[in-house]
């Protein structure tokens, strides 16, 4: 008799499938795939008649001009370029690899990690936006102008620290920002001022 | 006693349930896993642009979403939606104030701005939006899009 008693009863386990399926439905309702992805970008600080006021000061060789219109054009020097042409202009225009003169000018400074370096620290990339073009053009330029960037610091690296941008060190990374400073500027145009010019 | 024996071969077995539990905890810690929890609620419908230079949404910090697109509510004229509510470019310096007020007590994180914009959207209205972040001293924005798929 006493053997019987001690026989554990077996745990109904029916209704656990139950308490998994509201969680389960529970989860599927609270959670969202986005990708959570996207392209990270500090605003200036500065207001808009405050850079009009800058861009007056900027010698021709340190600008770089991007258009975009409202038809959703790109335009360099009134001429429709597509966005690979942005990309590649715009590398060469930041590099100034070979030191033109119409190109930035470069200016020797003391980069930590890696010593003297030149920099074309004065090169300005501006955006003259139309009103009335869309969200996506702005964006799709962006994303040229951060490849031009990302590909000019990731082959600085390649050069100095033989290793990708990515598997730097922060101080390492920090340095060949400095190298390659993000120089971006834009500016909203309304359509009337853009036709205004005859006057 | 053949007659009885045949009744009894016809009855159904009992469908054993044991492994169902196992299967469907299986499936739910997938979804635990491969989700992550909606910070405020969607109430805008867009398309994102789409990028290649993408950069993953750092979670540590503060977080402002702002989405502009078409409401799911076709009567709300307002169509930029702050956090969960929908608001007008006038009032939005306000709230922005209000936001940061309500976010920075107890934490001295720096705020991202998440910027989920519809493809088609004019500039005009990116452009106050920015003005409005700049005015409110929100500087770091993170314009959410799609990978593009290079061919």
């Amino acid at each position: 008799m006493a053997r019987k008693r001690r026989k554990i009863p077996q745990v109904n386990s029916s209704s656990s499938a139950d308490i998994a399926f509201l969680l389960l439905i529970f989860f599927l309702i609270t959670s969202s795939l986005d990708p959570k992805t996207g392209i990270y970008r500090k605003l200036n600080a500065s207001t808009a008649e405050e850079v009009l006021k800058e861009r007056m000061d900027i010698e021709d060789r340190n600008l770089l001009t991007f258009t975009i219109d409202s038809v959703g054009d790109i335009l360099y020097k009134d001429e429709p370029i597509t966005l690979f042409e942005v990309r590649d202009l715009s590398k060469t225009f930041i590099e100034n690899a070979d030191n033109l003169e119409f190109l930035p000018e470069k200016e020797v400074i003391q980069v930590p990690e890696i010593g003297e370096y030149p920099v074309t620290s004065r090169h300005v990339i501006s955006l003259k936006i139309n009103e009335n073009s869309k969200y996506e053009t702005y964006l799709s330029v962006l994303n040229e102008l951060t490849a031009a960037y990302n590909q000019l610091r990731n082959d600085a690296s390649n050069n100095i620290f033989q290793t990708s941008f990515y598997n730097l060190s922060p101080e390492k990374q920090e340095a060949i920002r400095t190298i390659y400073p993000l120089r971006i500027s834009e500016l909203i145009v309304e359509p009337e001022e853009k036709e205004g010019g005859e006057l | 006693m053949s007659r009885f024996r045949k009744s009894e071969a016809r009855e159904v077995p009992v469908l054993n349930t044991a492994a169902l539990p196992d299967l469907i905890f299986t499936i739910l810690f997938f979804f635990m896993i491969v989700t992550n929890m909606r910070p405020v609620p969607v109430m805008t419908q867009f398309d994102l642009p789409q990028a290649t230079e993408l950069q993953k949404l750092e979670e540590k910090s503060s977080v402002i979403y702002i989405m502009v697109g078409n409401p799911h509510d076709p009567a709300n004229e307002n169509k930029i939606q702050l956090n969960s509510e929908f608001v007008s470019i006038k009032e939005m310096s306000f709230l922005l104030e209000k936001e940061i007020q309500k976010n920075s007590e107890g934490n001295a994180d720096p705020f991202v701005v998440v910027l989920k914009a519809d493809k088609d959207t004019p500039m005009r209205i990116i452009n106050e939006i920015k003005e409005n972040l700049r005015n409110a001293g929100l500087l770091t924005v993170h314009y959410s899009a799609e990978r593009k798929n290079i061919n």
